[in-house]
């Protein structure tokens, strides 16, 4: 089967059918706070040994790239992550839709998600074998450069005081120290708590600090008449001059999240933050970001949903998944007998291309369902909260669950819903929290690797090429803001 | 805690009560009446998963059980957070377990204070060698190279590990048999080990039979195969036996259940899954896997494990012992 072929066979009855299910459970899935893309996949894997490995695997990319895309509807109507990897659209998404302009915030978003997912599809069509070869040449040492790069951009997150953005970094990496030590294979920090040993998982975390923390402020202003989000839907459908306005944005964003997408570990939350980060630095006007700046929107979502593409190069070509959606694909190829690797390319070019076409159509698919989804959905922006603020809740704590089948996750969220109060009460900002808590584990175990192969030496972190260019290129981003606003100071 | 405690001292005080007023035969005849609650303490995707999902699939559609296994994944905590699940539910035959090796490698590392004497075993159910392989283009083209290398310059050979489990241990009992030393950087599961090797950024690393077949393609060939006799997939890769380092060990996967657990409740379950693994259609799938379809009853295997058990302590008490040295040289001044 060629690509055209896989392209011809997704638009035959039964297939497109998959697909559109696939796509419309994840985008349901993404815009339901709590339940993730990765839970619906987990469910729905055993229904996908029945089916034929085709079906299969267009079943399961579909969710994936639903998945992705429908926590931006959450997120700007309600200020809550539908799903982890849209808490930065929450900022500027939830601002502008504030303003009186949903549809807009809406339209740029879903727009912005399409391009940074079809961006993706052509890096891992086009260049999905020479990039995993330049993939391989990271070595721990290059990989630590790379993330280290990601955290010093986060520095210049911290909106007002660089020194609470700077501890609520500190107090994510913190959060990520107890349980079991990847490096060295023992239990620290864990108090001799047997709950402990699972560490403190970033969804339950993330899902406290944002959602419930959300949820009980919103309750506390329940009487308030809403800040009356007036649903007008104006503005939904971008036009080509907005295309043209925010291209390089989206280019730039989309090119971030697809080399977040690559390296292990990380994922589309980081991906959405670095890019928010970097088209803050970059912006004429980065004073209006967190006011429902229209570049935030655009950068966060476009890079999240490039992520999809670069997860994509990594498991195809070598068979490494970087997270749990990824493991779940994986799964599902080993279940249908197929191994990921250049013998798949070879073997099974059916397998390939319909992954190749899924991903590209099902960005298409999930275009036309937001679009018909968001003025839906907007709708139950005019409903009274006390009938939406106990659902996040249920969906939430059903979320934190079901992740390991613990209640022990429960307690988390709840517990880091009141920590989460708390920092937004001391006007702490939460994004530079979350980097430290989902980069520190990978920086270190990184690090860690680099060290014991250099028996304890760092010199190759300047010894080698790429982790030297990558370590220069971090120490500039780091002091660029200063520059800035050292000219903008003697312009003044 | 005290939830499961107390939980736990019920269930075995209701258990106790329960022991002189039913007959067994009468327990094990409607036994199972609800579905089985069956834990994999890794991350649904893996191979231990992959195989326990295909029996579970193959129970339900043979009917071979009244009642459905029912997995669930708890991969918190390495691995070990499922495996506490199972030691402290009910020992009512409705919740089990299924594990690789890292039952045994756990207590090892001090990461658990239980190992598989915590268990009643139900059986094996798969079996899959392992060895140590190469790149291709790697210098060393025997095992022998390897071994002469690493006595010449101890602790420079690099190889790519996944700490605490096999890829980790089973290296280390060959260093100790063969009398050498190898440098081990944290690496992790199999494709990424791979990658690691294919970027030169470790040497040699640890796989099973079936990565070794599948990895060949890539570039990766093994220099020796832990298994008691020569691999039918790779008949020309010498076992460590014959060039005379003693070292034998398999990956395999396993069933259990909570100490005391009925007997006839666990050879339910066994039979369950003994006749899962004739079905044709898995026979198909494991052969494609790599993975020995040769069911084990509990009883031998717990011998096995026993057998196996003194030798994963000895060389986890060396990781110990090494990583509280150095704990201890970085806190001096």
């Amino acid at each position: 089967m060629t690509l055209t072929d896989a392209f011809i066979h997704l638009f035959t009855m039964k297939a497109f059918l998959v697909m559109v299910s696939g796509v419309g459970l994840g985008v349901l899935v993404g815009v339901l706070p709590g339940i993730t893309a990765g839970m619906l996949m987990a469910l729905t894997l055993p229904f996908t040994y029945h089916m034929s490995s085709v079906d299969a695997i267009t079943l399961l990319i579909s969710m994936f790239v639903g998945g992705v895309s429908g926590g931006l509807i959450t997120a700007t109507l309600m200020r809550i992550p539908g799903e982890p990897n849209s808490v930065m659209t929450c900022l500027d998404g939830y601002q502008l839709a504030k303003k009186g302009f949903p549809g807009r915030a809406l339209g740029l978003g879903n727009a912005s998600s399409v391009v940074g997912g079809a961006l993706s599809w052509l890096a891992l069509v086009l260049m999905a074998p020479p990039i995993a070869s330049a993939a391989v040449a990271l070595g721990p040492f290059e990989n630590f450069a790379l993330i280290m790069m990601a955290l010093i951009l986060i520095s210049s997150l911290s909106e007002g005081s660089f020194l609470k953005g700077l501890s609520a970094g500190l107090l994510g990496m913190l959060v990520a120290f107890p349980g079991i030590d990847e490096s060295s294979g023992i239990m620290r920090l864990t108090f001799g708590s047997a709950e402990l040993e699972g560490g403190f998982n970033s969804l339950p975390v993330i899902l406290g600090m944002f959602a419930v923390s959300q949820v009980v402020a919103d309750a506390l202003n329940i009487d308030e008449k809403t800040d009356a989000i007036e649903a007008s839907m104006n503005g939904m459908f971008v036009t080509l001059r907005d295309y043209v306005l925010h291209g390089w944005n989206m280019l730039r964003s989309s090119l971030i999240g697809i080399w977040i997408g690559i390296l292990p570990g990380v994922g589309a939350t980081i991906a959405s933050i670095v890019a928010y980060t970097t088209a803050r630095n970059l912006s004429k006007t980065p004073d209006a970001f967190g006011r429902g700046s229209e570049e935030a929107i655009v950068a966060s979502e476009s890079a999240n949903n490039a992520t999809t593409g670069g997860t994509l190069i990594p498991l195809l070509t070598l068979g490494i998944a970087g997270g749990l959606t990824d493991s779940i694909l994986l799964g599902a190829l080993v279940i249908h007998n197929l191994q990921p690797g250049p013998l798949l390319f070879k073997n099974n070019p059916e397998i390939v291309n319909t992954i190749f076409a899924t991903h590209l159509v099902a960005h298409l698919v999930m275009f036309a369902m937001m679009t018909f989804g968001i003025s839906i959905f907007a709708r139950l922006m005019k409903l009274p909260k006390a009938f939406i603020l106990p659902m996040v809740i249920v969906f939430s704590v059903l979320g934190a669950f079901a992740l390991n089948s613990r209640s022990f996750d429960i307690w988390v969220m709840l517990g880091f819903g009141v920590l989460g109060i708390l920092l937004e009460a001391a006007k702490v900002p939460l994004a530079p929290f979350v980097v430290g808590l989902v980069l520190a584990p990978v920086a270190e175990s990184e690090l860690r690797a680099g060290l014991m192969a250099s028996a304890g030496s760092f010199s190759p972190l300047v010894e080698r090429p790429i982790a030297l260019t990558v370590l220069v290129i971090s120490a500039g981003l780091f002091v660029w803001p200063f520059i800035r606003e050292w000219r903008r100071a003697r312009l003044a | 805690m005290t939830r499961f405690t107390r939980r736990t001292v019920i269930a075995g005080a209701a258990a106790a009560a329960a022991l002189p007023l039913a007959g067994r035969g009468a327990r094990a005849a409607g036994f199972p009446e609800k579905p089985i609650r069956t834990i994999i303490p890794i991350a649904p995707g893996g191979q231990t998963d992959v195989l326990a999902r295909l029996l579970q699939q193959t129970i339900d559609k043979n009917k071979l059980l009244p009642q459905p296994l029912v997995i669930v994944n708890n991969a918190a905590a390495g691995g070990t957070a499922g495996t506490r699940t199972v030691r402290d539910a009910e020992a009512d035959g409705y919740t089990i377990g299924m594990f690789h090796m890292g039952l045994l490698t756990a207590p090892a590392m001090g990461v658990v204070d239980y190992d598989h004497t915590a268990f009643e075993m139900i059986g094996q159910v798969g079996r899959t060698p392992i060895g140590l392989g190469v790149t291709a283009t790697s210098r060393f083209k025997t095992i022998q190279d390897l071994i002469a290398e690493a006595k010449a310059k101890p602790d420079t050979i690099t190889v790519a590990m996944n700490i605490g489990l096999l890829p980790h241990f089973v290296p280390l009992m060959f260093q100790q048999d063969a009398g050498i030393r190898l440098r081990y950087v944290q690496s992790g599961g199999g494709a990424v080990r791979l990658k690691s090797l294919l970027g030169n950024h470790t040497e040699v690393s640890l796989f099973a039979s079936s990565e070794f077949v599948l990895y060949k393609e890539q570039g990766i060939k093994p220099l020796v195969m832990f298994s008691e006799s020569r691999v039918p997939d790779l008949p020309d890769v010498p076992t460590a036996r014959e060039i005379g380092v003693k070292t034998v060990f398999e990956e395999r996967v396993m069933a259990f259940a909570p100490k005391g657990t009925p007997r006839d409740r666990l050879d339910v379950v066994a039979k369950a899954l003994q006749a899962a693994l004739d079905d044709p259609e898995v026979v198909s799938r494991l052969t494609a896997l790599g993975i020995e379809r040769r069911f084990v009853d509990g009883a031998k295997l717990r011998a096995t494990l026993d057998e196996l058990k003194g030798p994963i302590v000895t060389v986890g008490q060396e990781v110990r012992k090494a990583q509280a040295e150095q704990a201890a040289a970085e806190k001096k001044p």
